[in-house]
């Protein structure tokens, strides 16, 4: 009977640790980056969200560690948790719809994006942060838009219903995003009886019709065919 | 004379009731394009066009990260409007876009129609891309 005991004590303790290495935890740190005030949520060494802005009383480190504590308090967070979407009028980011941090006006402007556009930036960012061995890599801060060497390629377009070849893309975009690039994905639509839509959406992958993932930073610039 | 005058009165006023009681036919992208042409059709439509694509790539899960604006497709041979396009970008940038040029270009063995998102929709001027903005969808337009 003890045998029993000290074996199901032992079990509990490897999946305690293993819970423990498979956590994310959240931390924040307050940090001044040429020469802007700048408080960070990191997670295990990548940084999902840079707060820029303070507001509410709080300083942007003070706003970074709200953010941590909120993240830390919803146990086995998983990535599909991560939502981007309208709280009280504002757009937010949430996570199992608990309120996470809201992306002012004012802090998209910094960031060169619309209030949407810097909560979808923060939902992707965390995403990665969640996935095992993903990586983030940090917006640029102050000093205005970095250096990118960009890149173009042409792939082919896949119909999203059928998974047929349409056509062929020439996609555009920072060198290693359209390094990624490994299709054009069309998702076809109609408005009323007149217009056609074809969205083109860059993808990493020409499994298009079970899984679509768009690779930020590219976008097409021309379409048309390859001569044979 | 009077009653000329009175009779005449009355058939204006009925006229003017019966024609304000009769139904407006229901306008659509097609006859917009028809009588006023493509460039006041996407002006008239476009907030409309864009919204339904967004909302077709939400439902994908692929929506865009920044501002999108549905804007006509400009041939930069004949400066005609030849069909509408969505164009996304921090929304700066995509305030400026008022058309997407359309060229020919061939790079290897691709083939194609380039489009270039420029701030006027007079490509005789010269065409000045605006930069950071992208092409997200084609609109075709059935007349």
């Amino acid at each position: 009977m003890r045998r029993y005991y000290v074996l199901t004590a032992l079990v509990v303790a490897v999946l305690t640790a293993a819970a423990g290495c498979l956590a994310v935890t959240f931390s924040s740190r307050a940090r001044t980056v040429n020469g802007v005030a700048v408080g960070e949520v990191t997670a295990d060494g990548s940084v999902p969200i840079q707060v820029r802005v303070p507001g509410a009383g709080l300083s942007v480190g003070e706003r970074a560690a709200i953010i941590a504590q909120r993240l830390n308090s919803i146990p086995n967070l998983k990535p599909a948790d991560i939502t981007a979407g309208r709280v009280r009028g504002e757009w937010a980011v949430l996570a199992r719809g608990h309120l996470i941090a809201t992306a002012e006006s004012a802090a998209a402007a910094q960031a060169g994006t619309s209030a949407r556009g810097l909560a979808l930036s923060w939902r992707n960012q965390l995403r990665a942060a969640l996935v095992p061995g993903g990586t983030v890599s940090p917006p640029p801060v102050g000093g205005g838009p970095a250096f990118v060497q960009t890149a173009q390629k042409v792939v082919p377009i896949l119909s999203v219903g059928t998974g047929l070849r349409v056509g062929a893309a020439l996609v555009a975009g920072s060198s290693d995003q359209v390094a990624k690039v490994k299709a054009v994905a069309q998702v076809e639509g109609e408005f009323g009886r007149t217009a056609r839509i074809r969205a083109l959406v860059p993808v990493s992958t020409e499994d298009v019709i079970r899984n679509i993932r768009r690779v930020p930073g590219t976008a097409v610039i021309a379409v048309g065919d390859i001569r044979l | 004379m009077r009653s000329r005058a009175m009779l005449l009165a009355v058939a204006l006023a009925a006229l003017a009731l019966a024609t304000s009681t009769i139904p407006a036919p229901a306008i659509d992208l097609a006859d917009i394009v028809k009588v006023f042409g493509i460039g006041y059709a996407v002006s008239r439509f476009g907030p409309q066009i864009n919204s339904a694509i967004n909302t077709l790539l939400a439902q994908r899960g692929v929506e865009w990260e920044g501002t999108t604006k549905v804007v006509p497709i400009i041939s930069i041979g004949t400066g005609t409007f030849i069909g509408a396009a969505q164009v996304a970008g921090p929304p700066e940038l995509v305030q400026t876009v008022k058309a997407v040029a359309q060229g020919e270009i061939k790079v290897g063995n691709f083939e194609g129609r380039v489009m270039i998102p420029i701030g006027t929709t007079n490509v005789r001027r010269g065409i000045r891309r605006v930069e950071g903005v992208g092409l997200s969808a084609l609109v075709d337009l059935r007349i």
